[in-house]
């Protein structure tokens, strides 16, 4: 009976061993796109991966002004400094409106940072790759641009005119759920008012957001 | 407890990532997906909010093979960090039969982290589950931010904080890079088979 058991669990265990084997390339990749090699960014680096936990003011001030110094160190180089720009932009986007940022900011925002980390680094690629690379990114930049206009612009066809409420953050204003009773339906009706009361702030911000919009034009 | 379709004689395993908010739950699956995606061939499924962080829950799927007669498989969930999303992460846990809790290394976060675990240990309790019973292992994540001069947990304290009753098996680990994730991912599923075993068996003589 122990032999079968063993048997069991052994077998399973084998079969995972060849499933989640790190041998091939990829743990290579893995490694390489989080080396630290190039002095000038470590810092920029070690911001670009606070942000990836916390957005906070400082967070995000730090990482403006050190995208201004490398700005000022590269200014004659001509694919560093429109890499530098956009990273500003995006950096600028994310510091204004943090946690409701555009979901791919972030992502954009990482890819400028490899794609600096790749032209800066000592074994830097040829002119042509940096132009590809360049280019690369300028398509993913003005995308994550047009989908906030077009975010935006849906929304405000969508969304009536209406009275503009402060936004209370959700944590305030989510209702009580109350949870003594086991069940599962009450349970997955509580994540379901949790999810509502989500999609209700994120409106209640974008609403905020087109009347900022509306009254700056 | 696994759910074993006899019909198709499928067996499926549980497996929830719970832990603080942006502890790198989501991050340890997006490596099992990018790294093992050409074996375990599925898709990963995600609801993020604006800010990228999970709404729901995360899941990804896929089978390990034929054990016992039964084809075996194996789903992942992670459930939102943040504190405001309890219902959610209660429902995740239904029925789950082994957790990974996904420690911040980071010493800022301390707090948190004893706050998740604690939560957990209620929500398990909701459902008549003791976190002391239930197959767990610890992930301390994060470690390789000691590189930028972040201040970091050490692993004794980490051990100290979050394993002294519970006892169980804990690596640390980078899911960024992917360091131990595999081994937490293939701990956990060890962890589950005694008690699939004897619910197979169970199976077998009805």
């Amino acid at each position: 009976m122990e032999k079968n058991e063993n048997t069991f669990t052994e077998k399973v265990e084998s079969i995972l061993d060849e499933l989640f084997a790190e041998d091939d390339e990829t743990a290579e990749t893995v490694e390489e796109s989080a080396h630290v090699g190039y002095y000038p960014l470590r810092f920029l680096k070690a911001t670009v991966l606070s942000i990836d936990w916390e957005i906070t003011d400082e967070v995000m001030g730090r990482f403006i002004d050190q995208v201004e110094r490398l700005k000022e160190a590269h200014q004659e180089d001509k694919t560093i400094l429109p890499l530098l720009q956009m990273l500003g932009s995006t950096g600028q986007h994310i510091r204004i409106f943090k946690e409701n940022a555009h979901p791919t900011a972030l992502k954009v925002l990482k890819s400028l940072y490899l794609s600096l980390e790749k032209v800066m680094s000592e074994t830097a690629p040829s002119e042509v790759e940096k132009s590809r690379l360049l280019f690369r990114e300028i398509r993913k930049f003005k995308a994550l641009k047009a989908q906030i206009v077009e975010g935006n612009l849906a929304l405000a066809n969508r969304v009536k005119p209406a009275v503009v409420q402060a936004a209370s953050p959700v944590e305030e204003t989510a209702p009580v759920v109350t949870t003594s009773d086991d069940g599962d339906g009450n349970a997955i009706l509580a994540a379901i008012a949790e999810l509502k009361q989500f999609v209700e702030t994120e409106i209640r911000q974008l609403r905020e957001e087109i009347q900022s919009l509306r009254t700056s034009a | 407890m696994a759910f074993i379709n006899p019909k198709t004689k499928e067996v499926q395993i549980k497996i929830v990532y719970y832990g603080p908010g942006r502890g790198g739950k989501t991050t340890n699956l997006e490596y099992i997906y990018s790294k093992f995606n050409h074996r375990i061939k599925s898709e990963m499924v995600s609801l993020k909010t604006h800010g990228d962080r999970t709404l729901f829950f995360d899941f990804l799927p896929f089978d390990i093979g034929k054990v016992m007669g039964h084809t075996l498989k194996v789903q992942l969930y992670t459930v939102p960090g943040q504190v405001k999303y309890n219902a959610t992460r209660r429902v995740v846990l239904r029925g789950v039969d082994g957790i990974v809790f996904v420690a911040d290394s980071m010493k800022v976060v301390r707090e948190k982290n004893l706050l998740s675990l604690k939560n957990l240990h209620e929500n398990l309790k909701d459902y008549n589950r003791s976190i002391f019973r239930v197959p767990l292992v610890l992930q301390y994540n994060k470690m390789d931010l000691a590189e930028q001069g972040i201040p970091l947990l050490s692993y004794e304290r980490l051990e100290k904080d979050l394993n002294t009753q519970l006892k169980v098996p804990s690596f640390p680990a980078s899911a960024l890079r992917g360091t131990n994730v595999a081994k937490t991912l293939k701990k956990i599923i060890s962890m589950t088979l005694p008690s699939l075993q004897r619910n197979l068996k169970k199976e077998v003589v009805n």
